[in-house]
């Protein structure tokens, strides 16, 4: 793939601590690393800073044996198996056994394999994505859901039903009592941190700034921001470093897969004490919808604090919490809610695809 | 094999053996004869199984994956004579022996991905397909990794003082 990007001479300078912090696009990157890879002062220039890429990089400067060339082009001018036994001369016995085996595993696959599908299938998908443990509190797991025989506070899973022309979708939800919530749509990103030194907020936001972040909303224990996928994995890196407990940190969205060249909104939660925010996401609500939800939570919380395209954040009191709850639900809009209700005074997040950080002391 | 084709996979190797020889020296964890021989066999079968008109940088990327699978199979205790072979200024050795020793102790993957992102300079993509992982999997790892490597530095100065 060709580099659209074409980096000279003058642009070292100003790409360089982009370039050793890692967050530069690939296009640049890849534009970066040619350009030093080809102009000598450029080069030298670059890896003169001291940084660990640039050790590891140095680290590359090894003497190559002389003969390695030599071996190689002898290796591709004689194959090795030339020098391989013929397979004639293994027993016969021995190929039998092998094969009488061979049958067995397959067949003891086969069967392990038939009696597992007769299970019933939980669980969530394993993939190479590393996945941060949720915070594992008792009231953290609560699901409620909403469907359109409504039992208050009770959990339960409703069937699916089909989307109808100008009512809003009804689908089941995620099944009850997981602790880990059911993930996102991608481009939002929601943390979840256990820290509880102070000046918290103020490190993250300093962090932010040195990356030229703006926080799009600072509430007293949570932060949300607009990033590049690179920008939100150098913060993620950074608050881990602080950090340094990988049971602190919840991802909720570990399916997210941050590429260089999307934004993403970023939500962090930092909590104290035992309950947990609360927060509802609320699943494929339709464009037309959303001014009448707003209305809604408008009309039943104290302050509206921040409004975005994908969160809201808001603040109501105990006694409204359930009306709100059922005036929602009348208006056939499936919330799966996260946290706990033991304050007097929450701030709820929601909408459609909502990240959060928890930092609980 | 005619001269001319001998020429041009010379030529091939004198322009990637040093990046694949460091690589697979740092994943074997320092034996200089493991990594040779690991080397050479990458580097033939990678040109062995070349497809025609495949270019440089998927040959490089193709190369390195066959590198790195094969490193994976050698069980190496960390040797640091390998510090030896390192042409840099002696006024720079001193602080390369202990990002070395940090990042011999890393497990395989870390290392793998730290020193192709930081010393081959693959793109992620490119990472992830060496290491047939999710790029978003390698990029967490990158992460964890420069961190890990971070701190093994900081308690290998903090244990000197």
């Amino acid at each position: 793939m060709q580099n659209e990007i074409k980096v000279n001479c003058g642009d070292i300078k100003a790409r360089l601590r982009p370039f050793l912090d890692d967050v530069l696009t690939e296009n640049e990157h890849s534009a970066f690393c040619d350009h030093i890879n080809s102009c000598e002062k450029c080069g030298t220039y670059v890896h003169s800073v001291g940084s660990f890429s640039n050790q590891a990089w140095k680290l590359g400067k090894v003497k190559v044996p002389d003969d390695l060339s030599s071996t190689i082009i002898y290796g591709l001018t004689h194959p090795a198996s030339e020098n391989q036994p013929s397979m004639l001369t293994v027993p016969r016995w021995q190929i039998a056994g092998l094969a009488i085996l061979a049958l067995l595993a397959t067949a003891s696959l086969i069967g392990v394999s038939y009696f597992k599908n007769q299970r019933k299938a939980s669980g969530f998908e394993k993939n190479m994505t590393i996945r941060m443990e949720a915070a594992s509190k008792p009231d953290s797991s609560t699901l409620l859901t909403f469907s359109e025989q409504p039992e208050e506070g009770a959990p339960e899973q409703a069937a699916p039903q089909e989307e109808t022309a100008g009512a809003g979708p009804v689908k089941a939800a995620a099944p009850a009592a997981s602790s880990v919530p059911q993930a996102v749509a991608p481009q939002c990103l929601h943390w979840h941190f256990k820290y509880s030194e102070p000046g918290r907020m103020a490190r993250l936001i300093n962090i932010l700034g040195a990356m030229d972040v703006k926080p799009d909303y600072e509430g007293k224990n949570e932060l949300i921001f607009t990033a590049s996928g690179e920008k939100a994995e150098h913060l993620l890196e950074q608050l881990l470093d602080i950090i340094r407990s990988k049971s602190s940190f919840a991802d909720f969205t570990p399916d997210v897969a941050t590429y260089y060249d999307k934004n993403y909104i970023v939500s962090v939660y930092f909590e104290e004490g035992e309950a947990n925010t609360l927060h509802w996401h609320i699943d494929r609500l339709l464009p037309e919808k959303r001014p009448a939800l707003l209305d809604v939570i408008r009309e039943f919380s104290k302050s509206v604090d921040y409004v975005s395209d994908r969160v809201v954040v808001f603040t109501i009191s105990d006694q409204q919490l359930d009306d709100l709850k059922r005036r929602l639900q009348a208006m056939r809009v499936t919330i799966a809610e996260y946290g706990s209700t033991q304050s007097g005074e929450k701030v709820l997040s929601s909408g459609p695809l909502s990240i959060s950080i928890y930092f609980v002391k | 094999m005619s001269y001319k084709e001998e020429e041009e996979i010379k030529s091939l190797i004198a322009r990637y053996q040093r990046s694949i020889f460091a690589l697979v020296l740092y994943l074997v964890g320092g034996d200089q004869d493991e990594a040779y021989n690991v080397c050479a066999e990458s580097f033939a079968e990678a040109i062995r199984s070349a497809p025609p008109l495949e270019r440089e940088e998927d040959f490089f990327s193709r190369l390195a994956g066959i590198a790195v699978a094969k490193s994976r199979l050698i069980k190496a205790i960390p040797v640091f004579s390998c510090f030896d072979i390192l042409e840099v200024p002696e006024a720079e050795k001193g602080p390369l022996r202990i990002v070395l020793i940090a990042l011999l102790g890393l497990d395989f993957e870390s290392k793998a991905a730290v020193l192709l992102r930081d010393q081959l300079c693959f793109s992620y993509k490119e990472i992830a397909a060496i290491m047939q992982a999710s790029e978003s999997g390698i990029k967490h790892i990158t992460i964890q990794a420069r961190i890990n490597l971070r701190r093994k530095v900081e308690e290998i100065i903090s244990h000197a003082e």
